[in-house]
This record gives C-alpha cells, structure tokens and sequence, in this order.
C-alpha cells in the first residue's frame, strides 16, 4: 500500500504571463477572447498537474465555450432585466431557466470531463438527464421549503451525482460518503455563526461599559478588551469559510474512489484560511495583478493535499473505445457540447 | 538531437518510454518493440505554455509527452516548426510587460474618451420607458430616506412656477419633462435633474432667488440636462465603471468594487455643464430674458455653499460639539456622497462670467 501524490509544478511568475497577454486579448476583442483565454489558461493548469510522472492535459474546443457563455449571457441578462418589464415576464423567464438549468448542468459536466485526459485517456460523465433533475432542480427547491434543513443532504446528493457518475476510460469513480457526515459538517458551522452573533453581543455590551467608564477613568482597559473581543471575532468569523470548503473536499475526496483506489484529501482550513487572507490583501494591494499568483497558490495547496492510495505499480487503465471515437475527433464539437462553468 | 518522451497510444494508459529523432524532415519514434515514423504533416505540437510538459500527436496514433523542454525545442528546430507569435509573447516576460503597459493605456483611454462616448451614444438611443427604468428608484429612495422632504411651497405657488416655464419652452418640448417641488435639508438650495426628466426643484432654491426670471433661468439649465440625457449618460457611465471593477476585482468583493465606482463617477463634466448653460441661455434669449438671471442665481448658490462651508470650517477650529452644527453635516458618508452626486453646479466664477459678461 503505497501513497501516490498529485503534484502541480505551475508558478505564479509563468502564469502571469499568460494571464496578462489572455487580458489584453480578451479586452481588445471585447470578451470574445476569454473563451481562448479559458483554455489556455486551464491547458497551463491541467499540463502542470502530474500525478506518477504523467500530467492531465485540457482539450476543450474555445468555439463550444464562447457558445456557452453566450447561452449563459443571455439567459443571465434575460433574468435579471425581466423584473423590470413585468412581474410575470420575470416569472415566465424564472420557470423557464430552472427548467432547462439541470439539461444544461448535465451536459456542462459531461462537457467538462470528456475535455479532460491522463495520459492519453479521457475522463467521460455518464450521469443521466433525469438524475440532473433530482440534484439540480428538485432537491435544491425542497431544501427551499424545509428552511435549509435538508441542504446538507441536497449537497451530499450533488456530489454524489457528480462522482458515481464519473469514468476514466472504462474505469469508474465510485462515491461512498455518508450524508451523516455533511450533517456535522453543516452543522459545526452553523453552531459556529450563531456562536459568532453571541459573542459580538458579549462585544458590543464590553463597549457599552467602555462607553459607560469613560466617566470612572478606567475605560483604556475596557477598549482593549473590547478590541481583543472583536479581533477575536473577526479571526473566528474568517475561519468559517475556510473550516467549511476544507472540511467538505477532505470529506468529498476521502470518500471516493476511481476503481480500487481510494482518494484522500486533507486540506488545513488554518492553512487555507493564510491562502485566502494573504491572496486578498495581495490583490487588493497590487491592484489585481496579483491575481494569477493567487490562483496558482490556491490551486497548488489544494492539489498538493491530494493523493491515491494504490498497492504495487499504478494499474494500466483501458480506454473506453466508445467515447474515444468521438473525443478524438476533434472538430466535431456537438452543437450541445457547451460550457458554462459550474 | 535525440529527444526522451513517454509515448501514449490512446488505448490504455500504460507509458511507454521513447525517443524520438528527426528523419528526412518527419518524426521518428523508437522504443521497446516501437518503432514509428511520423509524417512531419501529420502531427500536431502542441503549444508552449511556461515549463509544462508538450506534446506532439499524431491524428490517429496516439502522441508523445516530454517534459524536456530544452530537447524537444531541439526537436522542433530540426522538424522546422515555427513558434506562433502567441507563444512567444507569452513566454517573455518584456512583452508580458508590456502588455500590462498596454492594458492600462487601453483601460485610461477607455475611461477618458470611450466610456463618455458609449455612455452618450447609448443614452441617446434609449427610449422614455428605458430612461424610467434608469430613474425608477432614485426618487423614491431620496424620499424614503427623508433626505427629500415634501414642499412647503403652496401648490399656487408650486402650478404657477410650472406654468411660468412651460410658457418658454417649445411646444415640441413641453412633454418632455416633469418639474416636482421638494424641500431638503441635506442638499440646501439647488435644483437637479433624473434621468427620465424629472426636474427636482428644491425650496431652499426657491427663497433664495427674489426673482423667479432666475429660477426659469435654473429650469432652462436643467432642461438643457434633461435634453442632453446627461443623468442618463452619468447612470450609465458609472454602471459601466462599476461592472467592469465588479469584474476585474469580482473574486474579493462586491463592495470594492462599487467604491471606484461611486468615487469616480460622482460629478456631471465641464462640457456637460456648458451644454446645458448654452441650452438655458438660447431659452432666455428666445424669450427676450436675460442670461444675467442665471447667473446671479448661481452666484447666490455658490455664496451659500461657501457660507456653510465656512461654518463648519469654524465649528472644527473652535471645536463645536457637532450638535451645534446644522444636521446635515454631520459626519455622514453616505449623506456627503449623495450631496456630491447631487450638486450638479460646480459654480465656478468663469461659468458665470461666461452667462454674464458685464457683471
């Protein structure tokens, strides 16, 4: 039984270059660029990922993404102006998108891994249009009318959806993750913002009495206290996002296997939460320059905690003829075979 | 110039290590029981993208992966393959420099002179219900927000202020716009116009004026706003501005991104203001008024702004407690934000001499 490491091997100084010349790009052809900016920039992402010696490598065809950002333009632009013509308009527009959204989720996903490859093989998704429609439209509209109670189990379904349905040539994803465990997760961190709205009361009372002995003289150590509260707070509320998405991928990716092996993940929300914050302040301070950078520190943590677990040499997988005759063919990009970056 | 590579048919995942030289111009592939030759037209490289591997494909026989980009660059020089210019300026960091350079010259041109002229472009094609929807919401919330007040002008004096103007304006013009009375504390004396055409006229203005030729004089100003869609083409521009900076710093947050925004879209420009003095003055002329009217209603605005810019200059050297001071400066953000956007007459001396010349 031995550990095998997924590696990315891109830095923030080569992206930056790509990145700069796919912005000009994408600025002088007013966005009609960014579908090619897309590609390359995932192809730099995807090459540099290399898991025992091979890489990944990115496929997809520019023409199919810009077709589905303008499907997702229209239908955003459709949305969001609609309310301001007529109340039904909106409604009609609302009906129709949650409509047709799983179809398109469905077919983005099957998009997205029949783009992608390892060592020559193609990933397909195999999920049916029906279950789209349980995770996608049902599930998330009943978690709607139980007051979020059942989110955790609409989540765990998603991703369920999206792994069990997974193949690597002829060999299957297989996901075995128990709905209990998003529960706790889902719980911790809902415990934790309530704990979070009791302590910035405890806070605000510590002022009050700050503003209170401003008359007895002692309030320079009182306003210390309060500002330790609330640094406190500030810390403990920026740790939540990072506890939540650390917890659910170590939670999501143990619990799925391609073939026999078993995936593990074990992000730190602690580290996660350094990424996040110096990532931010970078970009802030650097205008946005420093945001290829970012993306790679970020792609890079959450890689390089993945790992698969196999016994011996890694096994040769076998393609799946069937898919490959039409992955192969590289012009023959289907006119549903779009993108809409989930 | 022997070139390492794993090679990959397609049909499993199994590597299998190769070298690859170049033949007669086409690829040679030679490893353990493989022995390939691939016609240089019938392959595909791959593109360079930082220090990631490359490959090179054949259309049906699977490809080659190399990770020795040194090599492979010896490779490509003997199969005569040619960089596209793409990959070159990626790979260099002066054009990549470069770029940046590019980018923020294209961006202040944008600003300076394309956003103004696709603000006014647009604003121009947009029909009433479009400018009403642009609007909608601004008076309403002025008035939630009590930074609007009813008027506590008597609906005479209000019907005969209304009646006065529509008398100088074109026939053609007079459906055109709306003029409503409000009172407010938060704006004091002046007057300013929505995007769909509503004319706000404020009481402060009203009393301040001892002659009402000076507020037809105010009227004709802002028509010439109102016709110009000069509201509009500010609404439009800072959304502009504001999508684009949602956009560009999108991942931080929302709320950065509407500061640019706000911060650079507050106040109508110069020509904009010019526009809608020529506008108001050739309204007087035609009906035989003086465009001194207007003139010396702004100088009194610009005198009462000063004034109350002074009392609070005053109230922070003695150190007034800040109730002493009128409510409306208070230290409130939003409220000094709102009173730029607002104040649609930088009064400046010239804009006078301009209407007035022999004062």
């Amino acid at each position: 039984m031995q550990k095998i490491y997924f590696e990315f091997k891109g830095n923030g100084r080569e992206y930056f270059k790509i990145w700069i010349v796919n912005l000009l790009l994408t600025i002088i052809t007013l966005g009609i660029y960014s579908a090619w900016a897309k590609v390359r920039r995932n192809q730099y992402f995807y090459r540099n990922t290399y898991l025992a010696g091979s890489s990944f490598d990115y496929h997809a065809s520019p023409v199919a993404i810009l077709k589905g950002r303008l499907v997702a333009l229209v239908l955003f632009t459709t949305y969001s102006q609609s309310i301001k013509f007529s109340f039904t308009l909106y409604l009609v527009t609302l009906v129709v998108i949650m409509a047709i959204l799983p179809w398109l989720m469905q077919r983005s996903l099957c998009f997205r891994l029949n783009s992608s490859s390892y060592r020559g093989l193609r990933f397909h998704f195999a999920g049916s249009v029906g279950g789209a429609y349980r995770v996608f439209l049902l599930w998330p509209i009943l978690t709607l009318f139980t007051l979020y109670m059942l989110m955790p189990f609409a989540h765990h379904r998603m991703k369920k959806y999206q792994h069990n349905n997974s193949w690597f040539g002829q060999t299957p994803f297989s996901f075995y993750a128990n709905t209990g465990d998003f529960y706790l997760i889902y719980l911790i961190t809902f415990t934790s913002i309530i704990g979070l709205g009791l302590l910035t009361g405890i806070g605000i009372t510590v002022l009050g009495l700050a503003s209170l002995s401003v008359f007895t003289g002692d309030a320079r150590r009182v306003l210390i206290f309060a500002a330790f509260i609330y640094g406190f707070i500030i810390l403990f509320a920026l740790f939540i996002g990072p506890y939540f998405s650390s917890r659910i991928q170590n939670l999501i990716w143990s619990n799925t296997k391609l073939g026999d092996y078993q995936f593990n993940s074990h992000l730190q929300a602690r580290k996660l939460l350094f990424i996040f914050v110096t990532n931010i302040l970078g970009i802030i301070f650097t205008l946005g320059l420093f945001k290829p950078f970012a993306s790679v520190r970020l792609l890079k943590y959450r890689l390089d905690s993945l790992n698969l677990q196999i016994e011996g040499d890694l096994q040769t997988f076998v393609s799946n003829q069937e898919s490959e005759v039409s992955a192969v063919g590289e012009g023959a990009a289907d006119i549903f075979d779009i993108d809409i970056s989930l | 110039m022997t070139c390492q590579a794993n090679y990959f048919d397609l049909k499993s995942s199994e590597a299998y290590p190769v070298s690859l030289n170049v033949e007669h111009g086409d690829l040679r592939i030679v490893g353990n029981q493989i022995n390939k030759l691939w016609s240089a037209d019938s392959i595909r490289i791959s593109e360079r993208l930082g220090k990631a591997p490359r490959t090179i494909s054949h259309l049906t026989e699977g490809f080659c992966e190399m990770t020795d980009l040194a090599s492979m660059d010896e490779l490509l020089k003997a199969l005569k393959y040619e960089s596209s210019w793409l990959e070159l300026v990626q790979h260099n960091i002066y054009s990549a420099l470069s770029c940046a350079v590019l980018i923020v010259i294209l961006i202040g041109f944008g600003y300076v002179y394309g956003l103004p002229i696709l603000s006014k472009e647009v604003a121009m094609r947009l029909s009433k219900s479009n400018l009403q929807l642009l609007d909608s919401d601004a008076l309403d919330s002025l008035d939630a927000y009590k930074i609007l007040t009813p008027s506590k002008l008597s609906k005479e004096r209000q019907q005969l202020l209304t009646a006065k103007f529509e008398k100088l304006v074109d026939v053609s013009d007079r459906g055109s716009y709306k003029i409503i009375y409000r009172a407010s504390n938060a704006i004091g004396p002046n007057a300013f116009a929505l995007p769909s055409g509503t004319i706000v006229i404020l009481d402060d203005l009203v009393s301040l004026s001892n002659d009402d030729n000076e507020l037809m004089g105010v009227l004709g100003h802002e028509l010439g706003h109102v016709k110009g869609r000069h509201s509009a083409r500010m609404v439009l521009q800072s959304s502009i501005v504001g999508l684009a900076a949602a956009w560009w710093l999108g991942d931080v947050s929302a709320l950065l991104a509407a500061a640019p925004a706000v911060i650079m879209g507050a106040k109508y420009s110069r020509d904009m203001e010019r526009e809608a003095d020529d506008y108001g003055v050739a309204l007087m002329y035609k009906n035989g008024l003086s465009s001194c009217y207007l003139a010396s209603i702004l100088k009194k605005i610009e005198d009462s702004f000063y004034e109350k810019k002074q009392q609070i200059n005053i109230a922070k050297m003695t150190r007034k407690p800040a109730e002493k001071l009128p409510a409306e400066y208070k230290e409130n953000k939003t409220l000094s934000q709102m009173n730029d956007y607002l104040s649609s007459h930088p009064t400046t001396p010239e804009r006078i001499r301009a209407l007035c010349p022999a004062k």
